[in-house]
């Protein structure tokens, strides 16, 4: 596994919060929580995150896809990973939204809750390792 | 006509007669109809056809909404274009034009699905009668449509937030169970007991919300029962003390009840106690650890006021504007460990709104927040109980109270109801009449006995229960309801006459009472009321001799209160105030000669004289002294636009003579 890596969580939920730090700090990578968006984008202005793990739905049903347009143009080189359920997808008027439909493209992957600890490792490793994890194409 | 239309509605003419066609074109044109039931003014969009053929091509371009259909069409023939229709367009609504005395094909083309059918010849009233009625169908079926799809979408959202709400503590509890089922379950940081320990939080927070929804559920379907009686607020307030301490001293918190005298007021217990226990257990779960709750308990007048503040982590400004809908929660690094289902604010408010209640709430953050919970005591102005313990003797025999109301006064109210209604030549039939404060229903009978369309309205459930039973018993068909005055659950101008006798003086905001009244009344509608003046005769006659002075008492105490009459030019103002016009107000006297009478209230309150007999007694008149009682109506303003007026100087006697030329060619 490459060195210690600087990695945001943000939910609203504090057990998601604690959980998903739990497995990434077994990862052996340093994690920093928030609950809220407003929280997430103050903590990103002083610190550099290599990738930071996001709540889809929080204050609004887009407060997640708007925290990853808002890295994604500040600091490009961190990754985005939503956390996300299936019923979040299904409520979502894509359509409806196209600005928010865009920022969520996006992003760096997508997990589904409830998390499953196996999965979300293999998923934090592999976006971590990649060299340039901009290789999905994130640009309009 | 001269109003304008607020919606167009399509009608094509299908007629091989051009007079035919033009005719009804002239009838419909510029016309414009007013749908009582929604204030809609609808106006015509007009187009003929003068075959079936041609009907089915201009369907192409435009449907109409309304087709007028003749029968007897040369080429397909207009049973079959109505058939076509039904099959392919059911959306048009077809009025079947049939020649005269040819009975069978309008019933036949009822069966086939026409909306109505015109024989041949008839007048331009007639088919205007034709269209509105299929206009007003059109109408209020759309408006159904819309407030079916409303609804749908409410319930959609209400749904989606529940299930958002049960979904987020399903998906902790999962994730810490698939947590320790790992390998090395610790090696993140935290200890086994930890997750088994927030999973069973997260579980009980579930339940919480299960149980919250169901009270909220109940309190706002009515299902709730509620059984009102004088309690102590402190007293429930120290209960709810008691409860949440554990709680408290696990967070090293303080709870002080401030106050310790008694607050009575007239209320639900159960209720009071779903308040109170929501605001201290808000207090405590939004505090810091040593931090304080205090609770007080006041009366203001005749408001009761409940104030819980805590020592907690408060709130900004925007965080307060967002805590008006279901399921809002403040979200950030400070609540996020706090349970909370984002319903006990919803809880409070509609609890409540029953008392004609307010909720403030003042709040600083990382300072602590104020929540106020002011509830009004009905009980500190009139007893209205009195009429629910009552309730089973409206219709008795058995000398009782409340047959004051119904041989003393009720004969010369109705009398002047009726008078009145007969010098304006009003018509009776199918017009919407409200009756509020219908009480075990005196009144509302003698109006639907005329024919009315009747709705009689009263906050006390066993009188209407009484109510509903003496209406079965004379067969009448009125619709009860429970309610009050001041938030009356009827749409905008739907009713053609609102009464309101003898309740005024009972309701705790009369103002908002008569505005409802107004909002609720169409266009040109009547109001009629009673109600007592607040002079020295009125404080004499109905709060001392009535209800106080022991040798004439004959009344409960508290069942008026004086200061809650209401002057003639209060009521007047209040009245131009809401857009109703006064147009007549008269006094009302008993036939009271003091010396005289004396000793006969006396008899009656020494149980010698049966109430019956002392209403015979004296016998209630108009007068035009109004110092006592008064009774009197108010016309809202505007009025409908008369339908058909233009007929009295009709210029298309062609309609009708076109229509028999037509008959013949069947």
């Amino acid at each position: 596994m490459s060195k210690a890596k600087k990695i945001l969580v943000v939910d609203d939920d504090i057990d998601i919060v604690d959980q998903v730090s739990h497995i990434v700090t077994a990862l052996g990578h340093q994690v920093t929580k928030v609950f809220n968006r407003q929280e997430a984008e103050a903590i990103l202005g002083t610190m550099t995150v290599d990738l930071a793990i996001v709540d889809m739905m929080m204050e609004d049903r887009h407060s997640g896809c708007v925290l990853c347009e808002h890295i994604k143009r500040l600091y490009p080189e961190t990754a985005v990973l939503i956390l996300t359920s299936v019923a979040d997808l299904a409520g979502l008027d894509i359509p409806a939204d196209p600005a928010h439909f865009h920022s969520m493209l996006q992003c760096d992957a997508f997990i589904h809750k409830p998390v499953h600890p196996q999965q979300l490792k293999s998923m934090v490793d592999h976006l971590l390792d990649r060299p340039d994890h901009r290789a999905i194409p994130t640009r309009s | 006509m001269q109003s304008t239309a607020t919606e167009m509605l399509h009608l094509m003419v299908v007629d091989d007669e051009p007079g035919m066609r033009d005719a009804v074109e002239r009838t419909l044109d510029g016309y414009v109809h007013q749908v009582k039931e929604n204030a809609t003014s609808v106006g015509f969009r007009l187009s003929q056809a003068a075959s079936a053929e041609q009907a089915l091509q201009l369907f192409e371009q435009a449907k109409p909404d309304i087709l007028l259909l003749d029968h007897g069409l040369p080429g397909v023939s207009g049973i079959s274009l109505l058939q076509t229709i039904r099959n392919d367009v059911p959306d048009i609504l077809v009025i079947m034009i049939t020649a005269y005395g040819t009975l069978e094909n309008a019933v036949r083309a009822t069966k086939l699905g026409a909306f109505d059918f015109l024989a041949k010849p008839f007048t331009p009233d007639e088919v205007r009668s034709a269209v509105c009625k299929a206009v007003d169908h059109i109408v209020l079926q759309r408006q159904s449509r819309r407030i079916a799809n409303e609804r749908r979408r409410i319930r959609f959202e209400f749904l989606t937030a529940i299930v958002h709400e049960l979904k987020t503590p399903l998906a902790a509890v999962q994730g810490y169970l698939r947590l320790l089922q790992e390998p090395e379950p610790e090696s993140g940081g935290m200890d086994h007991q930890h997750m088994i320990e927030r999973s069973l939080t997260r579980l009980d927070g579930m339940h919480t919300l299960i149980y919250d929804l169901l009270d909220l559920t109940r309190i706002e379907s009515g299902q709730k029962k509620r059984q009102l009686a004088q309690v102590d607020i402190t007293r429930i307030a120290g209960k709810a003390c008691a409860g949440i301490v554990p709680a408290a001293e696990a967070l090293q918190i303080t709870v002080n009840l401030e106050t310790s005298a008694p607050v009575g007021m007239l209320a639900d217990a159960e209720e009071v106690e779903i308040i109170i226990n929501n605001l201290v257990s808000n207090a405590v779960k939004y505090n810091r650890p040593g931090g304080s709750v205090s609770i007080s308990c006041k009366r203001r007048e005749d408001r009761v006021v409940i104030s819980v503040s805590d020592t907690g982590i408060g709130m900004t400004a925007a965080e307060l504007g967002s805590l008006s809908g279901e399921f809002s929660r403040i979200r950030n690094s400070r609540t996020a460990g706090i349970p909370g289902s984002g319903l006990g604010l919803s809880i409070i408010r509609s609890l409540a709104s029953r008392y004609d209640g307010t909720v403030d709430i003042a709040s600083e953050p990382e300072v602590g927040s104020t929540f106020t919970v002011t509830l009004l005591d009905r009980k500190t102005f009139v007893d209205n109980q009195f009429y629910d313990r009552e309730a089973t003797d409206w219709w008795s025999d058995t000398d009782n109270p409340l047959m004051i109301i119904r041989y003393m006064m009720n004969p010369v109210r109705f009398a002047y109801v009726l008078r009145h209604l007969v010098a304006r030549s009003y018509d009776y039939r199918h017009k919407r009449v409200l009756d509020i404060g219908c009480g075990g229903g005196f009144l509302t009978e003698e109006i639907a006995k005329y024919g009315f369309d009747t709705t009689g309205l009263d906050p006390s459930a066993p009188s209407l229960v009484t109510a509903r039973s003496h209406a079965k018993i004379k067969n009448l068909q009125i619709d009860y309801q429970e309610g009050v005055g001041e938030a009356l659950l009827f749409p905008d101008n739907h009713f053609d006459i609102v009464f309101c006798l003898d309740v005024l003086e009972h309701v705790s905001d009369f103002r908002k009472v008569i505005s409802e009244v107004s909002r609720v009344l169409a266009p040109g509608g009547l109001f009629f009321f009673e109600t007592v003046n607040r002079t020295m005769l009125s404080y004499f006659i109905v709060i001392f001799l009535m209800q106080i002075f022991p040798l004439t008492r004959m009344i409960p105490r508290d069942i008026h209160n004086w200061k809650y009459f209401i002057k003639t030019k209060e009521l007047q103002q209040a009245l131009k105030d809401a857009d109703l016009q006064v147009e007549d107000v008269t006094g009302i006297l008993p036939g009271f000669e003091l010396l005289y009478h004396l000793p006969q209230l006396r008899g009656m309150a020494k149980k010698r004289l049966s109430v019956r007999e002392l209403c015979a007694v004296f016998r209630c008149h108009e007068s035009s002294i109004k110092a006592l009682c008064y009774v009197g109506y108010a016309k809202k303003k505007g009025g409908k636009v008369p339908t058909g007026k233009a007929s009295a100087s009709n210029p298309y006697a062609g309609v009708a003579s076109a229509g028999e030329s037509s008959a013949g060619s069947p």
